[in-house]
């Protein structure tokens, strides 16, 4: 009845794509969760109405990235207890009869309701996560969640003619369901899955657990009972891709395997090499499966938001992107005396007065309707207004001063961030030297990730301070737009020998950086500017006027000195 | 009630095993923390170890896990429960987000409500007691619990004061948490609290992550078979931690290696006496567990990163992990 290729006839197309996740969930609704990417419009409205009617599940319950776990404790019903005057209980969120759980926004799903998220998420099987992604630049969907999402797809571009193939064989999915039991897979095949991870460095084995039971259930969908080799690629192109800590070299491949052959062909006696052979053609085999099995844009969609996520995301460990601080973040309620500036927490003020009412009626020897309050019971709302702080280096690596420089900052950082706790500071390091300006450490609040961050850095070459100061402004604005206060630091002095287009020019560099200067004051950013150099020299000056940001001239910088300096200062 | 996976069947990971397996034979070593990525079966290795730990026998009924009957609590003499059951050791989960009611207990709303009376309602404390409490993501629990779970743990006690009630009931837990280090750090006091601390990382050969996605493939395939084929290696387990157990008091630790212990913590810079007694504590453990009488100065080195890594003072300008400082420290006074 289906004249269309389908996604494991090596037809690929987002609604084939689709359509093969939503069959293989049906198999084994154990698989788990969809990641959808793209922003909003109408089409992906469509697509997502679509999805769920071929997933055929009415009950959906979203998820805001607003909300926080403690909402997702059973409660009391205020209405229903006060009418009952019985205790009437909340159903807990994830116990009800709902089967589908759409998290929109899910980028802006802070840390703690990801950790929260996942845990729900390893636990309860029965249910189906969709996250809806619709991030742009540098955020992506907290590693808690993405990690823990099975499939993949991308409706950036999906076209409308595309939505009328989602249709999926009911009969067909029925009859592998039944046949997935059977479904037995071999050690050999197994070992070749665990080799894909291993080559998209996936170590995670509940990602590769997932993967085989993927594609257990497409051995089921082609009714057979052994899972063949490119049922796990299938299965590895479905499930890993889009987790790959690394993306093998897809083009280069081809030439390092070729430049290897001969080598190894001289040594083919011994059975280690031999080995090393079969594992390389297995990998490049691997590629070309992937690549088989992938629309080719797909790939590198999927690889352009994988490193983006690496690069903000990764190894950061996401400290910096955690709290919407607009209102600040709720805390527990607590019993003060009202005053008209606080805002009364009226749910916990009934839950608290509501279990004495039949002893305060008692004891007044009263019958009378209503409830019986006690200053007591009044609760105040609390919030936590304590907003963060990213404190954004940016240090000079060029020229004859530069390891030094570089080495005190990097001390400066570490002891900062090692008392950081306490302030909730985020550190952030660039440096700029050579001819470009390079961002080593993104915002961060782990000392541990500092340290890795900061093994080896660069140095020597000319001074591209206007660079270093653009992408500071950059990431400064974008901490901003995090509602995380930016504070530049910047040390150097303040001499600059490159421009914004590369050219050795001294004039036109220090213009730039100037002009810089002002963009970040014209930002509101504040700044403070140590200065490394003897003597304060001109340049530095203008610079630090044109900053308008609090200036130190500091010639003897050694990271104590910086971070007490800067511990003062702000 | 899902089946626990096997404890003998967990593929590597024998640093975190090991460290478990101490504090099954002392629960005095204190807590064990865990540090390590998603899905290297921290939660799968906690899981496994309560059902390989013996039977307890408790108090039928009782809300607190009583087991000593010439100590009851509270609530078995007012309600004369004296008859004993066996049950597995509890391993309670505390989930992120938990609030202070649910952790240590509150008015039971219910009773308040339909018959006017002060009831309590006990938490998650109280399920724990004489058991195992986790805290997955223990770095990112809200402080005022954190707070709250170190004193209790210390002290072996729940002592609540709210809602007008005021109530004791003991509250003896090992506690386990686990956590990613980079997604924010614990303080250096919830730190010092746990006896052990641990690194685990997913095995490094493919044969090794072969098998773990085999075994679990075969495990929920058919989990009665599973357990079956496994029951054999997870009693000798059992015994001989119960052995251990009984062997415990007749280790004995001679003067030079208290004093190397001491030396040990000293040129490490801990802080306070704990570092120290929990380093006998768990050297007492391991050469029980060991099956031997007289502690060696060898075994002070398998243990010492577990006990003491968590205790260093952090130094912002030191590169190395603390793991590399303690193992350096530790093959200076052996060799030296």
């Amino acid at each position: 009845m289906d004249k269309k290729k389908t996604f494991f006839e090596g037809e690929l197309s987002v609604s084939t794509l689709t359509t093969a996740i939503v069959s293989l969930i049906k198999i084994d609704p154990s698989i788990g969760s969809i990641h959808i990417k793209g922003k909003f419009s109408p089409m992906r409205e469509e697509f997502i109405s679509k999805l769920l009617k071929l997933i055929d599940q009415k009950r959906t319950k979203k998820i805001y990235p607003s909300q926080s776990p403690s909402d997702f404790n059973s409660s009391i019903n205020i209405v229903r207890t006060l009418a009952e005057r019985k205790p009437v209980f909340e159903q807990d969120f994830f116990e009800d009869k709902s089967n589908i759980i759409i998290l929109p926004m899910a980028e802006k799903i802070d840390k703690n309701l990801a950790c929260f998220l996942k845990g729900k998420m390893e636990n309860s099987k029965d249910k189906l996560f969709i996250a809806l992604d619709e991030s742009e630049n540098d955020e992506y969907v907290h590693e808690n969640i993405s990690q823990n999402i099975t499939f993949f797809i991308s409706v950036d571009e999906i076209r409308l003619e595309e939505l009328k193939d989602l249709k999926i064989n009911y009969r067909k999915v029925r009859a592998a369901r039944k046949n997935l039991e059977k479904v037995v897979i071999k050690k050999d095949i197994l070992s070749h899955l665990i080799n894909c991870a291993d080559l998209l460095g996936i170590t995670d084995s509940k990602v590769a657990y997932t993967a085989l039971k993927t594609a257990k259930a497409i051995c089921s969908l082609k009714e057979k009972s052994f899972v063949s080799r490119d049922d796990v690629n299938q299965a590895v192109s479905l499930v890993m891709i889009q987790k790959a800590k690394r993306i093998p070299e897809i083009k280069d491949m081809d030439e390092q395997t070729q430049s290897k052959q001969p080598e190894e062909k001289n040594e083919e006696s011994s059975p280690d090499q031999t080995d090393l052979e079969k594992e390389l053609l297995n990998k490049q085999m691997l590629i070309e499966t992937i690549k088989a099995n992938l629309p080719k844009d797909l790939i590198e969609q999927i690889i352009k938001n994988k490193l983006k996520t690496r690069q903000s995301g990764d190894s950061v460990g996401s400290g910096e992107k955690n709290k919407n601080f607009k209102f600040g973040r709720p805390l527990p309620s607590i019993g003060r005396k009202y005053s008209s500036d606080k805002k009364i927490d009226l749910i916990s003020t009934l839950t608290k007065a509501i279990p004495w009412q039949k002893i305060r009626k008692d004891a007044i020897k009263t019958n009378k309707k209503g409830l019986i309050f006690y200053p007591d019971d009044i609760t105040i709302k609390q919030f936590d207004q304590k907003s963060e702080r990213v404190l954004i280096f940016i240090v000079d690596s060029s020229g004859s001063n530069a390891i030094g420089r570089l080495a005190e900052a990097k001390g400066a950082v570490e002891i900062l961030l090692s008392d950081a706790y306490a302030k909730r500071d985020n550190v952030a390091l660039i440096s700029f030297g050579g001819d470009d300006a390079k961002t080593l450490l993104p915002p961060t609040r782990s000392l541990v990730a500092a340290k890795k961050k900061l093994g080896a850095l660069p140095g020597g070459g000319g001074t591209p301070l206007a660079r270093g100061l653009l992408e500071a402004n950059k990431l400064a604005l974008s901490a901003k737009n995090r509602n995380i206060k930016p504070i530049l630091i910047l040390l150097s002095d303040g001499k600059s020998n490159l421009g914004l287009n590369g050219e050795p020019d001294r004039e036109i560099a220090i213009r730039d950086s100037l002009k810089i200067a002002s963009i970040i004051k014209e930002n509101g950013l504040t700044s403070i500017f140590i200065d490394t150099s003897k003597r304060a020299q001109q340049v530095a000056k203008d610079l630090a006027s044109n900053l308008d940001g609090k200036y130190f001239p500091l010639p003897k910088a050694n990271s104590e000195s910086i971070s007490n300096t800067i511990k003062n200062s702000i | 009630m899902s089946k626990y996976f096997p404890f003998s069947a967990i593929v590597g990971q024998e640093q975190m095993k090991l460290a478990l397996i101490l504090t099954a034979i002392d629960p005095k070593i204190g807590g064990v923390l865990v540090f390590g990525d998603r899905g290297t079966g921290k939660s799968t290795i906690i899981r496994a170890l309560a059902g390989l730990l013996p039977k307890k026998k408790f108090i039928q009924c009782c809300p607190y896990n009583c087991q000593d009957v010439s100590n009851l609590c509270f609530h078995c003499k007012t309600a004369k429960l004296s008859k004993m059951i066996e049950r597995d050791t509890p391993v309670i989960d505390l989930p992120l987000g938990s609030t202070e009611d649910r952790v240590v207990g509150a008015l039971n709303l219910e009773i308040a409500l339909s018959e006017g009376r002060k009831v309590f309602e006990p938490g998650l404390l109280a399920k724990a007691n004489n058991g195992y409490l986790y805290v997955d993501e223990v770095n990112l629990l809200e402080d005022h619990i954190v707070d709250l779970l170190l004193d209790v743990a210390a002290s072996g006690e729940n002592l609540v004061e709210r809602d007008g009630m005021s109530i004791r009931h003991n509250s003896k837990f090992v506690l386990i948490g686990s956590g990613n280090p980079e997604e924010g750090e614990l303080r250096p006091q919830l730190l010092d609290r746990f006896g052990l601390s641990v690194k685990v990382g997913s095995p490094s050969k493919i044969p090794e992550r072969v098998e773990v996605v085999k075994r679990r493939d075969d495990f929920e395939q058919d989990p009665d078979a599973f357990l079956k084929k496994w029951r054999r290696k997870d009693l000798a387990i059992r015994k001989k931690i119960l052995a251990a157990r009984n062997n415990l008091t007749n280790v004995k630790l001679d003067d030079k290696i208290l004093s190397k212990c001491a030396e040990l913590c000293i040129s490490i810079g801990s802080d306070g006496l704990r570092g120290e007694l929990t380093l006998l504590r768990t050297l007492r453990a391991f050469t029980a567990y060991k099956d031997k009488i007289d502690a060696e100065l060898s075994d002070i080195k398998e243990i010492a990163v577990h006990t003491l890594s968590h205790r260093l003072r952090r130094d912002p300008l030191d590169e190395s992990s603390s793991e590399m400082r303690v193992e350096r420290k530790i093959n200076e006074l052996l060799n030296g």
